[in-house]
């Protein structure tokens, strides 16, 4: 067996003489949660639906557990589960006669239990004989991945998965995918929100016009030198002979910005102690100290700008 | 494949549409059955032809009184039955009794008017069904959670074309099965033989006529749901799909009329589908367009079905689902 769930190597969709998605390759691991950033229009659904076989591949191969999507499509098919942006029912149906409806399309016989199982798993137990029409998007979504976990899948592939939902139901969402993550069960999201991917993957690839620009995990791209210079915000009494007192002193630093009480400089994590006693030492109260930490955002602008100049050269 | 049929036949069957269809059947038969109760004179005798008789004897009394067409004047229009209107209904008497053709509505006259009239509502509900069944997938999303399972496309086309075939089955039977209750029910049990008036009023065979108006509406009808078929995997919007199959459906049978006009001139329109939808016509004639034998028209349809299959799957195999 494969370690990998899902390998995708060369993928490339050209559009009469248009390339949409060029020589896209990555791997998710087993028990991974892999994020596709990038901007809308980048071609992150195009790669998911040529996955997905919604979409025809112009070149590339997709290995999905270990199958060849080519040579055993029906393999490939049955070792993944997917919502493709809004999980989309036959509303004049109930739950169940959709979920019944799914797994008679599993290659394998699907039990009463196994249904009765992912009905509970994603709480939908007292609504599921209800028809799908009377349902919140919240409950959709949730018989979304019931309809993707039924046969027991080892990947799930979701495109945009939190479009539409509430904070309350994005939350929930990212839940269930940890929950499932610690299963051993591996997942493919898309999204170009970059707050809520920070807090969901694992590791994450940025797509940018049809190509794959980088590709690192949440703990390397967040990892922080001792001597990196980053911006720290003190908040002080006296917040102008404060900077007085560190113009005058070696500490090496940059000037943000001073805003009555609140002094926000770039200087080196290591720096922050001796600071903090050269404040303490004249008699200035220090209230807080508080040390910005980076977001997915500002990593992304960072390596997309780069990425953007390098390109210019 | 079997759980895929059933599963189409399941979205068909769930939704009401497709059960309000066939009520408007059942309900437009015996609708039919009882105008023709109300509107139309019965038979009281147990004997029909003794009932035309004395209806002639009355008739040929009433005549004796009534005036003349010419003894009304020039401008002036007859203001009670003349002689002539009485003689042209003891002759149409006499034809029923020459032709052995009971006039009162019996139960095969009532299957061969209105059992029959009936089946172009199915070839409606039909192209409704079908032009929306797959455009409905498109236009509701489901289509995108339909493909990602382990089953090549061609056979999820398959499956559906097959539970719209049994669909289509399951309304003709309904027509069949109810129009024959409703004509017992109303009319009484009549031979199998019981002669009546075809639609070009030749004397048939009331039980023939009706099983044969049947079978020869199949082609056509299978027809029909393969073109709609087609424009249901073409369009994503299934109220475009819907409207093109209705408005073909509509524009066909005016279509069929123009070509008939057409053919003298330029003989290549006689390969045109539309002459050939309505199959039912060899029922009473050899030949349709002069020259075209239903061996004939059967192969050109059958040409037409090819083309329209290769199409519908070799568009659906080859589309990018980007919806």
């Amino acid at each position: 067996m494969s370690q990998y769930s899902l390998e995708v190597k060369n993928l490339t969709k050209k559009i009469r003489s248009k390339t949409i998605v060029n020589k896209v390759s990555f791997a998710v691991e087993k028990g991974e949660i892999f994020g596709l950033l990038g901007p809308n229009g980048a071609g992150k659904t195009t790669i998911i639906r040529m996955i997905v076989s919604l979409i025809n591949r112009t070149e590339g191969e997709v290995v999905i557990n270990g199958h060849n999507l080519d040579a055993s499509f029906s393999d490939a098919m049955s070792s993944l589960g997917a919502i493709v942006e809004n999980p989309e029912f036959y509303k004049y149906m109930s739950g169940y006669k959709n979920l019944r409806h799914y797994a008679r399309m599993a290659k394998g016989e699907i039990s009463e239990n196994r249904i009765a199982e992912v009905v509970k798993l994603v709480g939908l137990e007292n609504a599921i004989h209800q028809k799908v029409k009377t349902y919140s998007l919240g409950m959709r979504q949730r018989l979304g991945v019931a309809q993707a976990l039924l046969h027991n899948p080892a990947i799930l592939i979701l495109d945009e998965p939190t479009n539409g939902l509430d904070p309350q139901g994005i939350r929930e969402f990212r839940d269930y995918l940890h929950e499932l993550a610690a299963t051993g069960i591996s997942v493919l999201v898309s999204s170009h929100l970059l707050s809520e991917m920070q807090l969901m993957c694992h590791r994450f690839a940025i797509i940018e016009k049809g190509q794959l620009i980088h590709i690192s995990s949440m703990d390397e791209t967040f990892a922080e030198g001792v001597d990196e210079q980053k911006e720290v915000a003190f908040e002080i009494d006296d917040a102008n002979s404060a900077l007085e007192l560190l113009r005058s002193s070696a500490v090496a630093f940059e000037e943000v910005s001073l805003k009555g009480e609140l002094l926000t400089v770039k200087l080196s994590k290591s720096s922050i102690p001796s600071v903090n006693k050269l404040f303490v030492e004249r008699g200035l109260s220090v209230y807080g100290i508080n040390a910005a930490k980076a977001t997915l955002e500002d990593r992304f602008l960072e390596i997309t700008n780069k990425k953007g100049e390098e390109a210019k050269r | 494949m079997i759980g895929l049929v059933q599963n189409e036949l399941i979205k068909i069957f769930e939704k009401k549409m497709s059960w309000i269809f066939a009520i408007i059947l059942i309900i437009g038969l015996i609708g039919a059955a009882v105008l023709e109760m109300k509107l139309s004179p019965q038979q009281t005798e147990d004997n029909w032809k003794v009932q035309v008789q004395s209806e002639i004897d009355k008739l040929e009394k009433k005549m004796e009184k009534a005036p003349s067409y010419e003894d009304f004047g020039e401008d002036e229009y007859p203001t009670e039955e003349t002689k002539e209107d009485i003689q042209i209904q003891i002759d149409s008497f006499n034809g029923n009794l020459n032709d052995n053709v009971n006039p009162y509505t019996t139960s095969w006259s009532y299957l061969g008017d209105y059992g029959i009239a009936l089946k172009s509502l199915i070839t409606l509900f039909v192209v409704i069904v079908c032009a929306g069944n797959i455009s409905s997938e498109f236009s509701d999303g489901t289509i995108k959670q339909l493909l990602i399972r382990p089953h090549r496309r061609w056979k999820i086309l398959l499956s559906k074309y097959i539970a719209l075939l049994i669909y289509s089955a399951f309304l003709i039977v309904v027509l069949a099965a109810v129009s024959y209750l409703v004509s017992i029910t109303f009319f009484g049990v009549g031979a199998f033989n019981e002669k009546i008036y075809s639609i070009d009023l030749t004397v048939v065979s009331g039980g023939v006529y009706f099983v044969k108006n049947l079978l020869y509406y199949l082609p056509g009808l299978i027809m029909v749901l393969t073109l709609a078929f087609m424009l249901s995997t073409l369009f994503k919007n299934q109220a475009i799909a819907v409207g093109i199959g209705v408005f073909v459906l509509f524009f066909s049978s005016t279509a069929g009329l123009i070509i008939v006009s057409l053919t003298e001139k330029y003989a290549w329109t006689k390969a045109l589908i539309f002459p050939h939808l309505d199959q039912t016509v060899f029922i009473l004639q050899d030949k349709i367009l002069n020259n075209i034998t239903m061996p004939m028209s059967l192969g050109i349809l059958g040409v037409y079905y090819l083309i329209f299959m290769f199409i519908t799957f070799f568009f659906f195999q080859k589309r990018d689902i980007s919806i």
